[in-house]
């Protein structure tokens, strides 16, 4: 990861710390510059660019919005090449060395949940990804930064007025931007899988009662391989992996509008899982 | 129906099924994953590379050698889902 | 002899109870699978291959005055039927625009099979299953980017297309077109119908 935007830095510092390292030391995964291109742009409304492996596959981005233009661009990286795990969009938190997946679309609450219930002591393992060998069906941690979008970032200022978040971008493709910084312990602890045990489909719905429902295994089934970015391509492996982890959870749906009592719902059902005899 | 003198086989690898989720299959010819209903999976778990008839394939299922006619039809419609959906081959006879 | 007896007896009681239900199949194909898929095929290459299929009209941000570049469409695949939705089919094709018009499936032999945005933004699937409804014999598409109006199409089985096109400032989604897409048969995903060019308030209809 190379950068000449010195803000760019400041910010990619707070998130990944001591983690941009500018002299290559071993065989890295991919190739990133996020660096402004010469134009006249470079005064007016300045722009920046992302670089992968000296390709440009996206147009050039507002400066201001680099740190989360850097974000999406790694996303984009590893939907397009990591596919020799199984991708889920899904947030994924750990109790333990047991994984909740959080799968959902835009909109659902996943990445605001996955933030609350990081802020409540759970491990971030991945927000958006939830990256799953399929030869063992454990979950690979990837804590990075829980984007949060327009009122999720007051619901999470709301939930715990300390929370980490870093800077606000207004104006993004994506309305208004900021992101969690995952905690130190999920980072320190970011070599440590973890094995699913729960999968929630978390919808949020304002003014309504957390209920927390049991779902059939078929449906999850369906509804965990929609929510797979390379189901398809992964064939017969993906219909393992995902059979795998569904029968080792417990399914469920999760309506929710509170986050402190969504919080709790979960956490009480962990502990519920976890007493023994039960 | 025509579909009645049809002989129905499947000549490739069996499909896999999820020992959990019921009906859940994946074919391993096609590489799609199927979810069937209670009829086709049951019907798809007792064809296999030789034609037979429907005749045929109510006897494996039941032991009789037929059933009431709404229930052949609804078996022949079955067929042709799976069928369509390219998990069996069907010939006349 | 007793265990063939006894799965002999347990097949009856299965097929009684299976001849009560519907004979549902519905299929979620795999990537490896879905370059010869037969519906991939006529997506790739639409019946009238030779001949490009557009969107028209464009959204008034998709002008020529307005790189193409920032009036990135998506497409979206689904299955449906008069029951409801099943057997929801997902594909996205990144389109570009061209002489102030969006082409839509053509040459997508390389069509991208995740749902990572070609803009680089965070995965969206832009909807699923859940966020339609059935309302009598219509499937009701919701407005996108939270105020649009919902989309009404009227009952028929198979495939429809959701085109979606960030707002002028980029700054959320705008539109939802909705291209319903006959099939001959939805399961076996033959194609018989091409994407049709006449809009009616938003929604593009069907030829063939």
């Amino acid at each position: 990861m190379r950068s000449s935007d010195s803000a760019f830095l400041d910010t990619l510092g707070v998130f990944y710390p001591g983690r941009a390292p500018q002299t290559p030391t071993c065989v890295y995964d991919y190739d990133i510059r996020v660096y402004r291109p010469f134009s006249m742009r470079r005064w007016v409304r300045p722009q920046i660019q992302f670089e992968i492996d000296h390709l440009h596959p996206f147009e050039p981005h507002p400066a201001e919005n680099a740190f989360p233009m850097y974000e999406w661009g790694l996303n984009w990286c590893i939907a397009s090449s990591a596919h020799r795990y199984l991708m889920l969009h899904a947030g994924s938190v750990a109790f333990g060395d047991r994984a909740m997946i959080l799968p959902g679309t835009p909109g659902s609450g996943k990445s605001t949940l996955s933030a609350a219930l990081v802020l409540s002591g759970a491990r971030l393992l991945s927000d958006e990804f939830g990256l799953v060998r399929p030869e063992r069906g454990d979950l690979l941690p990837m804590p990075r930064g829980i984007p949060l979008k327009n009122a999720s970032i007051e619901a999470i200022r709301e939930f715990r007025t300390d929370a980490p978040l870093g800077p606000t971008y207004p104006k993004t493709r994506k309305g208004r931007v900021s992101h969690v910084r995952p905690d130190d312990t999920s980072l320190a602890q970011q070599d440590r899988p973890a094995v699913p045990r729960w999968l929630i489909f978390p919808k949020y719905v304002a003014g309504v009662a957390e209920t927390l429902e049991p779902l059939d295994k078929t449906d999850a089934f369906r509804q965990l391989a929609f929510n797979s970015f390379n189901y398809r391509l992964l064939g017969d492996a993906a219909f393992n992996a995902v059979g795998a982890i569904i029968r080792n959870v417990d399914c469920y749906t999760f309506r929710f509008s509170r986050l402190e009592r969504a919080v709790e719902h979960l956490t009480a059902l962990v502990a519920e899982t976890e007493t023994p005899g039960t | 129906m025509t579909a009645d003198r049809r002989l129905w086989f499947r000549n490739r690898p069996d499909c896999l099924s999820d020992p959990v989720c019921e009906g859940v299959c994946f074919d391993p010819a096609t590489g799609e994953t199927h979810f069937l209903g209670d009829l086709p999976a049951l019907l798809l778990s007792v064809i296999d590379s030789e034609p037979v008839s429907v005749d045929r394939l109510t006897q494996r299922l039941t032991g009789a050698d037929a059933i009431a006619d709404d229930d052949r039809k609804k078996m022949i419609g079955a067929l042709l889902f799976l069928e369509a959906a390219e998990l069996v081959e069907s010939r006349f006879e | 002899m007793a265990a063939h007896d006894e799965k002999i007896s347990q097949n009856r009681r299965k097929l009684f109870k299976a001849l009560s239900a519907a004979p549902v199949v519905t299929t979620f194909s795999s990537g490896s699978a879905l370059a010869n898929a037969s519906a991939h095929q006529c997506l790739a290459n639409p019946p009238v291959a030779s001949t490009p299929q557009y969107l028209e009209p464009l959204p008034a941000e998709c002008s020529d005055s307005n790189p193409g570049a920032n009036c990135m469409a998506y497409v979206e695949r689904f299955y449906w039927d008069n029951d409801g939705l099943s057997g929801t089919h997902l594909q996205y094709w990144n389109n570009t625009v061209t002489d102030g018009r969006i082409v839509v499936l053509t040459d997508e032999t390389t069509a991208t099979l995740f749902t990572v945005n070609p803009d680089g933004s965070d995965p969206d699937p832009i909807n699923t299953s859940w966020n339609y409804s059935v309302s009598g014999s219509n499937l009701i598409v919701p407005g996108q980017g939270g105020g649009a109006t919902p989309v009404s199409l009227p009952g028929k089985t198979g495939y429809f297309l959701l085109e979606v096109v960030p707002n002028a400032d980029l700054t959320g989604i705008q539109e939802a077109y909705a291209y319903p897409q006959a099939t001959q048969d939805p399961l076996a995903q033959s194609c018989g119908t091409s994407l049709g060019v006449t809009a009616t308030n938003g929604v593009h209809w069907v030829d063939g």
